[in-house]
This record gives structure tokens, sequence and C-alpha cells, in this order.
């Protein structure tokens, strides 16, 4: 879902750099106050393994693959606001060093996968705590939330396109959705797995980033 | 927390170095879109060092696993710099604003 060069006018591209910008600036604002240092290399290891993550490509259907996003993951043990930042990094690395997503395109991607994918995801997390207890929330977000938060993001790349007249809206839209409607179910279920593991094995890990009240 | 992180670090170099040699190379689903519609990508303002995470002259396979090691080395890198210059300025800030305050 990283969007090329080329392929957004600067007028949809300049908005969404502002847009992250300052989302970007509001998540370390929110980070400041709250990170401990204990935290940081916990981060940094999350952050290694979501970029890793997505170089693992998967078949959806003949001639097209997904991977992971990684943001639902990363929201539900770190909590939306580092999350965004960590994802930040992994995208800015994944722009400046591999050319995986367009410069130009850096703002757009880091809201579409790094911005909509935490709100969305801590959305769901918050509701899924009041409906099935404390207990299943995580998993439950990270199902739903992985689900919602790859499906939303082709939405808002898709009409960014179309903004930006490079593509009409129901031919875009109408693939694009159907595709990561499926990668979305990945992402669920690869999300849900890495939680339910480390849930398992070290729920510690998980409880160092819960605020406290 | 060390142990934690010192294995999940072995995870990823290893899922970063050695599995992504099994992925899927077919175009992702944004790619697809566009590839149909006839869009083609536009020229990169700056070139990257590692364009499509290959390395040209190391080969097809060294390469990418150079290419991915670096990279997945380079994202826990970078977070822990960004977030440890954030912690640094934290509580100073703070403190001196509690002091204006005082």
């Amino acid at each position: 879902m990283h969007i090329p060069d080329g392929v957004l006018t600067p007028p949809v591209w300049m908005s969404l750099a502002g847009v992250s910008a300052a989302a970007v600036g509001l998540a370390s604002a929110k980070v400041r106050h709250e990170l401990e240092d204990r935290q940081v290399p916990v981060a940094g290891v999350l952050g290694a393994f979501v970029f890793a993550a997505q170089m693992l490509n998967f078949p959806i259907t003949p001639g097209t693959s997904g991977h992971l996003v990684g943001t639902s993951l990363l929201t539900v043990l770190v909590g939306p606001w580092l999350a965004m930042l960590v994802m930040s990094a992994v995208l800015v690395i994944q722009c400046f060093v591999f050319h995986d997503g367009g410069l130009t395109a850096l703002g757009a991607n880091i809201f579409n996968m790094a911005v909509l994918g935490a709100g969305t995801t801590a959305l769901v997390l918050r509701l899924s705590r009041r409906m099935v207890g404390d207990g299943k929330s995580r998993l439950v977000a990270g199902a739903l939330g992985g689900w919602l938060s790859v499906f939303l993001g082709a939405v808002t790349t898709t009409l960014e396109l179309v903004v930006s007249g490079t593509t009409p809206l129901w031919p875009a839209l109408i693939p694009m959705a159907s595709i990561h409607a499926l990668i979305g179910l990945c992402e669920g279920a690869i999300t849900v797995a890495a939680l339910g593991y480390i849930l398992g094995v070290r729920p510690d890990v998980v409880r160092a980033f819960e605020p406290r009240r | 927390m060390r142990k934690f992180v010192l294995v999940g670090l072995l995870i990823s170099l290893a899922v970063a170095g050695v599995l992504s040699h099994f992925a899927s190379r077919s175009p992702d689903g944004l790619e697809t879109v566009l590839h149909r519609m006839g869009v083609g990508e536009g020229k990169p303002p700056v070139p990257a060092p590692f364009p499509d995470y290959g390395i040209p002259v190391l080969g097809s396979i060294l390469g990418k696993t150079v290419a991915a090691v670096l990279g997945t080395a380079l994202a826990f890198l970078l977070i822990l710099l960004l977030l440890r210059a954030l912690t640094r300025r934290g509580p100073r800030a703070s403190s001196a604003k509690r002091g204006e305050n005082a």
C-alpha cells in the first residue's frame, strides 16, 4: 500500500504531509511525557520486527501479493501514539533507503498506514474493552483493528489517487477495496497470532506499556 | 526485558535476511491496481541507496540479505535514537516549566 512518487498531485501530497507532520508532532508530545527508558529498546525491536515482517509478501490472488502493515500490532502492544512514531520511523527508512514508497508520498503513506491504523485500532480496542472485557479485548482489537486499518487505509489511498486525478473513482476503488479486504484478513490473523504469542510468553512486555493510574 | 529485545532482534534479522527470500514476488495490491489502470511510477526526486531492497553489486541473493539485515538494524537504531532524544529532553523541559511556574 506504499504510494510511489508521481501519482499524487502537489496539493494532495503537501496537505497530507502537513496532516502527518501534525500527527507525528502530537504523538511526540504525548510520548515524551509517558515514555520510560526501559520501554525504548522494546519499541525499537518491535519496529525492527515490523520492518522485517513487511518484506514477507504473501500471495493473495494469482499475480497479486500483500504484506503485513503492523500498525495494529504495535498499537495494541504499545498504544497508538508510540505506535504512530515507530511506524513512521519504519516508513521513513523504507522511503529514504529502499525507495519503497515515494519521497513526495511519505506524508500520505504515514497518514494511510501509521496515523489511520493507530487511530482505528485504538478506537476498536477501547470499544472491545467495554464489550468483552480486558482479557480478550486485545485479541479482538488485533483482529478487527487489523482488518479495518488495512481496509480503510486502502480506501483513503484510493481517494488520494482519485482527488489527484490519477485514477477514476469506482474502477480503482472496487479492486483496491476487495484486494485489501482479503489482505486485511491476513493482517488480522497475523496480528492475533503475534499478540497471542507475546501475551502468552511475555505478558510483562505488554504490561510495561500500560498507563499507570 | 533485555532477553525479549535480543531474541526479538535475532528473530527480526532472520525474518529479513532469510525468510524474505521465500516471499511472494508478485506486485502488491496497490501496484497491481495502478499497473492495470496504466499508471506508471514517477521518478524519485532523490535516488535511494538500495532501491527495491537490493544491492546490485552483491548479486540478487546476498544483496537482498544484506539490504534487509541493514534495514532491520537501521529501523531498530533509528527508533532508539529518536525515542532517546525525546525522553532525554522530556524531563528537563517539564522540570524547567515547573520551575517557571513556581
